[in-house]
């Protein structure tokens, strides 16, 4: 962690606290999910209670192998639990059937991979489009929103490009757009700057701020990337398989430099 | 507090389902291309056996129809010349024309119905007995035969009691039903029917020999020179001896007659030294093909005078000849043919059916490989449409579709594949005869159309297999695989 030179951008806006402690949007109970049976079992959550509130901005940190992508992928409904429960607004998800998890996926929650995960042989604007397809919206309505969405990541222009003519930054803000074209409440993002320099980096985060604030979309971000430390209300530690402990922005005493500059 | 509304998640729509796997499939030119080929390559061949079969079956069928004038003469003039042994008397009661045939018996048997009923019946169980042993596999066959002939088997069996009991426990004991369902009652009616058929035969066959003696003594010419040419009292002759023929079979065999004598006075004068050497000259052989072959054509050679008989006229001699390579050329089709109705799709033998069968499922396998490779390199993928709200049964659609899509394509190419090759082989072999075949062109589309929807099928069912797997696929497990 670099907390050297000051940094001139300090957070210094009081938000967040209220929001916290605003309606939950997650909350999970007792998680936990291991992996292979008996001795050799690996057990990469074992027992998080956390509650996410509606419009918040969580960033979930921790060393690699800390469970912290387990966790992901438990909140976000792609991967089932060993044991625990997962609420999104206060639905278990464990109740669902495949349909409506399927609904659930596609309608209320946005997701960004580490790897953007772009579907290689579609263009920019039919990547963004599959959510759509499946969300069953009609060609027209698609093709109106996916460009209002280019625009908002600033693609607009390259909507035409496959993934392989686009450089990482590029083509994690189609992954962005895509995350948002069925309007969802949650957007989980899976260390989306981890493959990405730092200016790119930093027009990522920057975009996620603005849809936390602008959409109040609740944005739950694991990552490295000690930039996101000063963007969101809250920050999950994870460590061997728990919550560690949880800070809030205003009790966070560090302040960030300029990374770039080191890196 | 809105909570999430449990709600299931829309159907993919067929137009949606079949861009996306379209969009898929030109990203994978080569894979999809190699699927659609082994679609393409099975259609050819199913469409390849079913049309080539009908094909077939068309030409030998007609060739075999156009020889039914001489197969006629040739019955006749062995009719006419050598009486009927026991067993062609079976046949000729039994078989083609037999009612014409039985009136003329019936004659011969001075009206005696019951001796003519009882030959019939017998002749019949006879049939239906050798059709019995046919269908006994030859292991068998062998047994319960003795390695004997089944007319005489069954004579056997009529006329002795405790051959029949020897009998029924070898057929029992290959779990084998008996020829007839009442069988005490049955062999009984025949062992006392026996001696009279006995005798029935001897009188048909004294009666056949008088009757050629008779048409003999009319006219002392060899037969085929009396129907070539033919007295104004033949008519007469043979109605006298006591054979029934009608005026149109009696002008099959006259042309018929006129058509062998000329053939005939051709080998004859062939053997003569002078023309020997002539025609050797000309054409490098004297053999009777090559110099019907020249005489069909319409280009008189210098030593035609020499082979042909004065009074014969040239176009005559032409016609004979055309008429004699026709021939040849359909015995040489349906060699080995005979009409057959056949309860196999397209009237196949088995033999074929199975290899058909095989494979196709060949191709099954082939299709399920390709598209199981298809899933799993692109488990990323459906991994990420799963993330984005893809249902199981959306992911299972798009696959489906696009094996439906190469099925289509694969098929198509096939249908004009197989359809080329027979066309191809069906002139080789049967040359401008082939025509008589595709006067059964409904036919052949049938089993074109048949093909291609069998090859769609197969690919939708290929498909279902892994298309299952990558469903089913929960979507962190599938991103894990790389």
């Amino acid at each position: 962690m670099s907390n050297a030179t000051p940094d001139q951008r300090v957070h210094t806006q009081g938000r967040g606290a209220s929001r916290s402690d605003g309606p939950v949007i997650i909350r999970t109970l007792g998680l936990a999910k291991s992996y292979g049976e008996g001795e050799s079992a690996t057990h990469a959550l074992r027992g998080v209670d956390s509650t996410i509130a509606r419009g918040e901005f969580v960033a979930v940190m921790g060393p690699s192998g800390s469970g912290k992508s387990t966790f992901f992928n438990m909140i976000g409904a792609l991967d089932a639990p060993t044991a625990g429960r997962i609420l999104i607004d206060e639905v278990d998800v464990a109740q669902l059937s495949a349909g409506e998890l399927a609904f659930l996926r596609c309608h209320k929650i946005g997701y960004i991979f580490q790897q953007y995960n772009l579907i290689k042989y579609m263009t920019a604007l039919e990547n963004v489009a599959v959510p759509m397809a499946f969300a069953g919206v009609g060609p027209e309505e698609a093709h109106r929103r996916g460009m209002d969405l280019l625009k908002l990541v600033g693609l607009d222009e390259r909507f035409d490009h496959r993934p392989l003519e686009m450089s990482g930054g590029q083509q994690q803000r189609v992954a962005i757009a895509r995350a948002l074209c069925n309007q969802p409440r949650i957007l989980l993002a899976d260390e989306p700057t981890a493959n990405l320099d730092f200016k790119t980096g930093q027009l990522i985060l920057d975009i996620l701020q603005r849809i936390n604030e602008e959409r109040g979309v609740t944005i739950v971000c694991s990552t490295h990337d000690h930039r996101l430390l000063q963007l969101c209300d809250r920050i999950f530690w994870v460590r061997d398989g728990v919550i560690d402990r949880v800070e809030k922005q205003e009790d966070l005493k560090i302040t960030t430099g300029s990374i770039g500059g080191e890196a | 507090m809105k909570p999430i509304e449990a709600q299931d998640q829309a159907r993919l729509g067929v137009a949606r389902c079949v861009r996306l796997a379209v969009s898929g499939m030109s990203y994978r030119l080569l894979r999809s291309g190699i699927t659609t080929a082994i679609l393409a390559l099975a259609v050819a061949f199913l469409v390849h056996v079913l049309t080539h079969a009908i094909l077939a079956e068309r030409v030998q069928r007609s060739a075999w129809d156009a020889l039914e004038p001489t197969r006629s003469a040739n019955a006749w003039l062995l009719h006419l010349t050598t009486p009927a042994s026991a067993s062609e008397l079976r046949d000729q009661v039994t078989g083609q024309g037999s009612a014409e045939r039985s009136e003329q018996f019936l004659r011969w048997l001075d009206e005696d119905q019951t001796a003519l009923s009882l030959l019939n019946d017998i002749a019949r169980q006879m049939k239906l007995f050798t059709l019995w042993t046919e269908s006994l596999d030859p292991a068998a066959a062998a047994v319960v035969l003795g390695g004997q002939e089944p007319a005489q088997v069954f004579q056997r069996l009529i006329v002795d009691p405790a051959e029949r009991d020897r009998f029924e426990r070898s057929v029992a004991s290959f779990h084998r039903d008996l020829p007839f369902r009442d069988g005490e009652r049955d062999w009984d009616r025949l062992a006392e029917a026996w001696p009279v058929y006995l005798e029935t035969v001897d009188r048909l066959t004294a009666a056949h020999t008088r009757a050629i003696e008779t048409f003999r003594r009319a006219d002392e010419r060899p037969v085929l020179s009396r129907f070539a040419q033919p007295t104004p009292t033949l008519r007469e002759e043979l109605a006298n001896a006591g054979f029934m023929m009608t005026e149109a079979e009696q002008r099959v065999l006259s042309d018929f007659a006129r058509d062998q004598a000329l053939i005939a006075e051709v080998q004859s004068r062939l053997h003569d030294n002078d023309t020997n050497a002539k025609v050797n000259a000309d054409l490098g052989t004297t053999e009777l093909p090559a110099v019907m072959t020249t005489l069909a054509q319409d280009k008189p050679a210098d030593w035609w005078p020499l082979v042909l008989p004065e009074r014969v006229d040239v176009d005559d001699a032409t016609l004979t000849a055309q008429g004699f390579l026709t021939q040849q050329r359909f015995a040489e089709i349906t060699q080995g043919y005979e009409p057959a109705y056949r309860e196999t799709p397209f009237g196949l033998p088995v033999g074929t059916l199975w290899l058909v069968g095989l494979s196709l499922l060949v191709c099954v396998v082939g299709v399920t490989n390709a598209l199981l490779m298809s899933v799993t390199e692109r488990f990323n993928e459906i991994a990420t449409m799963k993330c984005l709200g893809a249902m199981d049964r959306s992911i299972m659609q798009m696959f489906v579709a696009e094996a439906v899509i190469q099925g289509v394509i694969g098929g198509a190419v096939g249908v004009g594949l197989g359809l080329s090759l027979t066309l191809l082989r069906g002139f080789a072999e049967f040359g401008m005869l082939m025509g008589r075949g595709l006067e059964g062109w409904s036919q052949l589309l049938t089993a074109s159309a048949l093909s291609l929807g069998v090859g769609v099928l197969l690919a939708a069912l290929a498909a279902v297999g892994p298309s299952w797997i990558a469903s089913r696929l929960a979507p962190m497990e599938a991103m894990r695989v790389e």
